[in-house]
C-alpha cells in the first residue's frame, strides 16, 4: 500500500456506471417525479405518527438494551476506543500508509457509523466517550450539583455549536492538504475532546444533544433506524419514516443537514477532472484557499437551492392558531435527512469497502514497531471483494432511494402544513429542489 | 507565478475546461426544464395574497 492509495476517495468513476450517465440521471429524476405523483394521488391523509408509533420490542431484549451493565460496557468501550485512536495518532508513525489512525477515524468512525446508526439506532450516543469524560469531570467541586461553574445551555444556541464543529471537521477532511496525517488527526481529536468535555461538564447532557457535532450527526441518521424509543420511553420497532418525525426541531437543525449535503457535493466535485483543472499548479496555502472557497460555495449553493424552494413554498402555508404561517425551514428539515444519507452512501460506499480493510490490516502494527498482532501486517487490500457494477448500482440507488424517502416524508408533513386546496401544487417548489439535488448527486457520482 | 497570471489562467481554464457533446447538454438542460416547469406551474397556481381560506378539499 502506498501513501497515495490511502484515503484516495475517488474509486467510483463514470466508467463504473453500467448504463450511460444520461440514462442514470433521467431514471433517477423520473423515479422522484413518479413517486411524488403516486403519493399525491394515494397518500391524502397524514399517516406518520412520529414518536407515538412503534411496536414494543420483546421485553427480554429491551431489558438487555437498557441494562446498567450494557450501558457501562458501552461507555467503557467508547473510552477505550478513543484512547486507542489518540495513542496511535500521537505515538504511531506519521503516515496513513502505516498508521491505522486515519482509516479508523475517517472510515471506521465517520463512515461506518452511518450504517451502524441506521441498523441499531443512536449507538454513538451510547458509546460517546466525551459524555463519559464530561460526567467524570462533573465530579469536581465547582462542577458538582450547585457548583459555581455550572451553566444552563441557552435555548437559542440550538444546533449551532454542532454546525461549527462539523464545519471544522469537514475542513480537515476535505480541504486540509495533510488530512490523512495521523498527527493532524491527533491535534484535531485532542482539541475536539477538550472543548466538548469541558462544555459538556459545564452545560450538562443538553450540550451533547445539541452541541456535539458527531452525536448530532449520527443522531439524525439514527432517526431513520427501524429501532427507536417511543414518547412513553418504550423501545420499539417502527417505520423509519416515523423515526424521522422524532427529530427535535431546534434552531440550526437545517444548517447542520445543509452543511453535510454541501460538503458531500464538494467532495464529489473534487473528484472531477474540472477540479483538477481549476487547482492545476496551486500548492500549499493557495490550494487550501481554493478548496475552502469551493467547500463554502458548495454549501452555499446547496443551501441556496433549499432556501429558494422554501421561499416559493411560503404562499401555500397554513397559518398557526396565532395567525402566523408555519415555520417551513424546520417543518421540512427532517425530509433532508434521508437525502443526506443517500449522498453519504453514494460517495463513501466504495471508499468504505476498500479503504476500510486497511483499518484491520494496519491494526496488526498500530505503532509502527514491527508487530504482527493479527497476522495481517503483510496483507493487502482486496479490491476484488466487490465489482464496479455493484458499486455504481449502490451509488445511484442510494441517491434515488434517499430522495424518494425525502419526498415521502415531506409529502406527509405537507398535508399538515400546506393549505388543503394547495397540497399538491404547494409541493412543486420542494419537488423542484429534490429534482435538482438528484440530478446534481448522480452527475457528481458519475463524474460528469 | 504572478497573481495576475494565476487569475487569468484560472479564468481561462474555467471557461475552456469542459466541452461536452449533445448528451452532456441534455444532462444539464433536462433537469432544468423539469425544475422550470414545476416552478412556473406553482407560481401560476399560487393563492392570491388576500386569499386566507384554508378550508376546502384538494
Amino acid at each position: 500500500m502506498t501513501g497515495e492509495q490511502i484515503l484516495a476517495h475517488g474509486l467510483g468513476s463514470r466508467a463504473d456506471l453500467p448504463v450511460p450517465t444520461w440514462l442514470a440521471l433521467f431514471a433517477g429524476v423520473l423515479a422522484v417525479l413518479v413517486s411524488f405523483f403516486a403519493l399525491a394521488a394515494l397518500w391524502t391523509e397524514p399517516r406518520l405518527r412520529g414518536a407515538r408509533a412503534g411496536t414494543p420490542l420483546p421485553a427480554g431484549l429491551a431489558r438487555i438494551v437498557d441494562a446498567l451493565a450494557t450501558r457501562v460496557a458501552l461507555r467503557v468501550v467508547g473510552v477505550l476506543l478513543l484512547a486507542l485512536l489518540l495513542a496511535t495518532a500521537w505515538f504511531g508513525t506519521d503516515s496513513s500508509a502505516t498508521n491505522p489512525a486515519a482509516t479508523w477515524f475517517y472510515v471506521w468512525f465517520w463512515v461506518a457509523l452511518v450504517p451502524l446508526s441506521i441498523a441499531l439506532g443512536p449507538i454513538w450516543r451510547r458509546l460517546n466517550p466525551l459524555r463519559t469524560l464530561a460526567v467524570a469531570l462533573r465530579m469536581l467541586p465547582p462542577l458538582r450539583y450547585g457548583g459555581r461553574w455550572r451553566r444552563t445551555l441557552p435555548e437559542r444556541v440550538g444546533y449551532w455549536p454542532a454546525t461549527v464543529g462539523l464545519l471544522a471537521f469537514l475542513w480537515l477532511e476535505l480541504v486540509y492538504g495533510e488530512s490523512d496525517s495521523p498527527r493532524a488527526i491527533a491535534v484535531f481529536v485532542t482539541a475536539y475532546v477538550l472543548v466538548h468535555v469541558v462544555a459538556g461538564a459545564v452545560f450538562g447532557r443538553g450540550w451533547f444533544d445539541h452541541g456535539e457535532s458527531f452525536e448530532v450527526y449520527f443522531g439524525l441518521i439514527a432517526a431513520l433506524s427501524p429501532f427507536g424509543r417511543r414518547d412513553d420511553g418504550v423501545l420499539v420497532v417502527r417505520n423509519p419514516l416515523d423515526g424521522l418525525l422524532t427529530i427535535q426541531r431546534s434552531e440550526g437543525l437545517t444548517p447542520v443537514v445543509l452543511v453535510i449535503l454541501g460538503s458531500t457535493a464538494f467532495d464529489g466535485l473534487t473528484r472531477l477532472p474540472l477540479w483538477g483543472d481549476v487547482t492545476e499548479g496551486s500548492r500549499g496555502v493557495m490550494l487550501a484557499l481554493l478548496a475552502t472557497a469551493g467547500l463554502a460555495a458548495a454549501i452555499i449553493a446547496i443551501a441556496g437551492i433549499y432556501t429558494g424552494g422554501i421561499w416559493l413554498t411560503r404562499p401555500y402555508l397554513r397559518k398557526n392558531t396565532d395567525g402566523q404561517p408555519f415555520e417551513p425551514y424546520s417543518a421540512f428539515a427532517h425530509s433532508l435527512v434521508p437525502i443526506m444519507i443517500g449522498y453519504t452512501v453514494a460517495h463513501y460506499f466504495s471508499f468504505a469497502v476498500f479503504q476500510g480493510q486497511a483499518g484491520l490490516l494496519l491494526a496488526s502494527d498500530p505503532f509502527g514497531l514491527g508487530w504482527n498482532l493479527f497476522g495481517t501486517a503483510d496483507a493487502t487490500i482486496d479490491y476484488t471483494v466487490i465489482g464496479t457494477t455493484t458499486i455504481a448500482f449502490v451509488q445511484v440507488a442510494g441517491i434515488v432511494v434517499g430522495h424518494i424517502l425525502g419526498v415521502t416524508s415531506a409529502h406527509d408533513k405537507a398535508i399538515g402544513v400546506l393549505r388543503p386546496k394547495y397540497v399538491k401544487v404547494g409541493q412543486y417548489p420542494m419537488l423542484a429542489v429534490m429534482v435538482a439535488y438528484t440530478a446534481t448527486g448522480i452527475a457528481l457520482v458519475a463524474g460528469v | 507565478m504572478a497573481p495576475a497570471e494565476t487569475t487569468r489562467t484560472l479564468a481561462e481554464r474555467v471557461i475552456l475546461m469542459h466541452q461536452g457533446g449533445w448528451d452532456e447538454i441534455l444532462l444539464v438542460v433536462g433537469p432544468l426544464v423539469v425544475i422550470a416547469v414545476l416552478i412556473i406551474v406553482a407560481r401560476k397556481q399560487a393563492p392570491a395574497e388576500d386569499d386566507e381560506g384554508d378550508g376546502g378539499d384538494d
